[in-house]
């Protein structure tokens, strides 16, 4: 077994191994002048970042305590610090494994000369993505959440040639880089009123310095902050840069986008809402801590809703599995908004079984929409018997967002309904009201790709790499619904460990982390 | 007073260009005219870091710690600004000139696919357009 010291040590390589590697492409490219080349370059970074998160996700629960990595050794309030419990631990092993997929399969989906730019931009992405995942600074979170937008801007105009694109593009940078700019500012703030960047700093010093001017200082950051995250998740009514953007990239990207890059904002508001507030009990604090939650779940609630509506009109297929994005967002949102152990449960389940989900749906969609050269939902009507791979695909992804029984999809949406029926029995029948619109539109997708009647030629095609990957998807999604549903052990050890360390232990977790940095 | 005067004043300076160039983000017509709006905002925010970083208190001295014996200690505390969040703004300034070139890049792009910048006849133009993949 391998000490969690030493473990500790390489989370510092998991953003940084993809950056890396990105920045080395075009040196790389200019040598080689080979797509094989640079793919398979691509794939090493990745492959590399999966297994060091793969070791951090063991080194988590080998032990009680987060691991706790210092930048440069740097002592914690001025030095960068990396904090990875439970719940990061399992997002970014999900990621990194979801990044290392989406990357073979644009080996077969990306023909075109500018590969070399999508392999770098791929990269920091995922650079940026495990960043903020892992981070345990405030203002570190801000720079992985820039990493992230500006490579998704680029990759979402990266058919350069299309005016689409392009136009998508640019209201997603202008609508992110807004949101960026406010958590900056609450940064400002919160550096100004607090002295401290750092999340477990940051708790400790909420427990005596009190007063008024800190009251409004604390309510601004608490609302820039979840601002920002809701423009970054794409949820109401920060939701319509979302379904142009999503489209409008690769396929691939798409994937990447609505899979994993939205999650960003979640993992953002996890951090503010129980990292750097658990001590709050009460008060002014307290009262405003509480309001934000409410907040977030009501924006959710709403997000659910507007996206299962607008959904259900969509003809473009892309668009329609973009707004079904929105919705699923707006359960994550009304599940981190309990600030319960259940709650965060369900979110973390929640949010595995979407990013796989998510990312099997598009990629899917993508063959057929490359084989028919059409996004129109009713012209791929029957497809999904030509391509029996993705048919299948298609099918386990659309019946787990659905939430048929033996996939995952169904354990999340019913952990999650009971965290929200805790809260609030108005909440809960909210959510089952866009679940069942929701189901509508899945069942639509379903039934006209797979069981329809074909009406366009389709070409045929050599998705080698695509295949390997929707398959091992389609695998994945299916133990992990076998697994987590007939074996619920496996669920408290692995899910239920994560919400308690971050929820009933985050006492014994913060006093761990307070030692390890030595803060006042 | 003087100096109540001035922190209100500078306040209020930068709330009020923060307003203004929210406003032209969001309901600006033409693209670039967003961009500059943008640039405002972000230099509007750094602004706001760096005063909150600020300390007056004459003399003023760099931020440099250079009396390790621990006599000079408590004069660099009383007279010398805040170096983190200049070091925060460094970053904040790297970052925003990213973004900048990356939205200035993808204006001129769609200017020379619509032969306009103005946003909402970019995308009459676009409404228009086969989508194929």
């Amino acid at each position: 077994m391998i000490e969690p010291q030493v473990i500790e040590s390489f989370i510092g390589l998991a953003p940084f191994i993809p950056a890396f590697f990105g920045f080395a492409t075009p040196v790389l490219y200019l040598a080689a002048r080979n797509k094989l080349i640079v793919f398979s370059f691509l794939l090493s970074g990745l492959t590399l970042s999966t297994m060091i998160s793969i070791l951090v996700a063991i080194g988590t629960y080998a032990t009680e305590n987060p691991l706790v990595f210092k930048a440069g050794g740097w002592p914690a309030p001025i030095g960068i610090v990396y904090i990875v419990d439970r719940f990061s631990a399992v997002l970014g092993l999900v990621s990194s494994f979801t990044l290392l997929l989406i990357g073979l399969y644009s080996v077969s989906y990306i023909v075109d000369d500018a590969y070399p730019w999508y392999a770098i931009l791929l990269l920091g992405n995922a650079a940026g993505i495990l960043g903020v995942i892992y981070t345990g600074d405030l203002f570190n979170l801000f720079v992985m959440l820039e990493v992230t937008g500006v490579s998704s801007y680029a990759l979402v105009m990266y058919y350069r040639h299309r005016a689409d694109s392009i136009v998508s593009g640019l209201k997603y940078a202008f609508i992110g880089s807004l949101g960026t700019t406010l958590y900056l500012l609450a940064m400002g703030l919160l550096y100004s009123y607090y002295g401290t960047l750092n999340t477990i700093d940051f708790s400790y010093k909420l427990q005596y310095i009190t007063s008024p001017a800190h009251a409004y200082a604390f309510g601004a950051i608490m609302i820039l902050a979840l601002w920002a995250f809701s423009i970054k998740s794409g949820v109401f009514p920060n939701h319509f840069w979302l379904p142009d953007a999503h489209p409008a990239a690769p396929t691939p990207i798409s994937a990447l986008l609505s899979g994993l890059v939205v999650k960003t904002g979640l993992v953002g508001l996890y951090k503010v809402l129980y990292i750097s507030t658990w001590s709050i009990s009460g008060g002014v604090y307290g009262s405003i801590r509480e309001l934000t939650a409410l907040a977030a779940i009501i924006m959710g609630a709403l997000s659910a809703v507007f996206g299962a509506l607008l959904m259900f009109i969509q003809r473009d297929v892309k668009r329609l599995i973009a707004y079904s994005t929105v919705m699923n967002l707006g359960y994550l949102f009304m599940g981190i908004g309990c600030l319960t152990r259940s709650g965060l449960e369900a979110t973390l389940y929640y949010t595995i079984v979407h990013s796989l989900a998510k990312a099997t749906l598009f990629m899917s969609a993508g063959v057929f929409i490359k084989a028919a050269g059409t996004r129109d939902l009713d012209k791929l009507a029957g497809l999904g018997s030509r391509y029996p791979v993705a048919g299948i695909a298609l099918a386990v992804s659309t019946l787990t967002l659905a939430g048929a029984p033996p996939l995952p999809g169904f354990l999340a949406k019913l952990l999650l309904y009971e965290a929200l029926f805790e809260k609030s029995p108005v909440i809960a029948i909210t959510m089952i009201i866009a679940s069942a619109i929701g189901l509508l539109s899945y069942m639509r997708l379903f039934y006209t790709i797979l069981l329809g009647v074909p009406v366009v030629s389709w070409k045929q095609l050599d998705f080698k790499c695509a295949k390997i990957v929707l398959l091992l998807l389609s695998i994945v999604i299916i133990v992990v619904g076998i697994v987590f549903l007939f074996n619920p052990d496996f669920l408290s050890k692995i899910i239920g460990a994560a919400s308690t360390q971050s929820t009933i232990n985050i006492e014994k977790y913060a006093e761990y982390v307070k030692g390890t940095l030595r803060l006042p | 007073m003087l100096e109540a005067f001035t922190y209100i004043l500078i306040i209020a300076v930068l709330g009020l260009n923060a307003l203004v160039s929210i406003y032209g983000i969001v309901y600006g017509r033409s693209l670039v005219k967003k961009l500059i709006s943008l640039t405002i905002l972000s230099d509007t925010v750094l602004v706001a870091v760096i005063f909150a970083g600020f300390y007056y208190a004459y003399p003023i001295v760099p931020p440099v710690y250079q009396d390790l014996a621990g006599a000079g200690r408590e004069f660099l505390v009383k007279h010398a600004s805040d170096p983190l969040p200049q070091a925060l703004v460094l970053t904040g300034i790297v970052i925003g000139l990213a973004v900048n070139a990356l939205i200035a890049f993808g204006i001129i792009q769609a200017y020379r696919l619509a032969k306009t910048t103005d946003a909402r006849k970019v995308v009459e133009v676009l409404s228009g357009v086969e989508v194929t993949e």
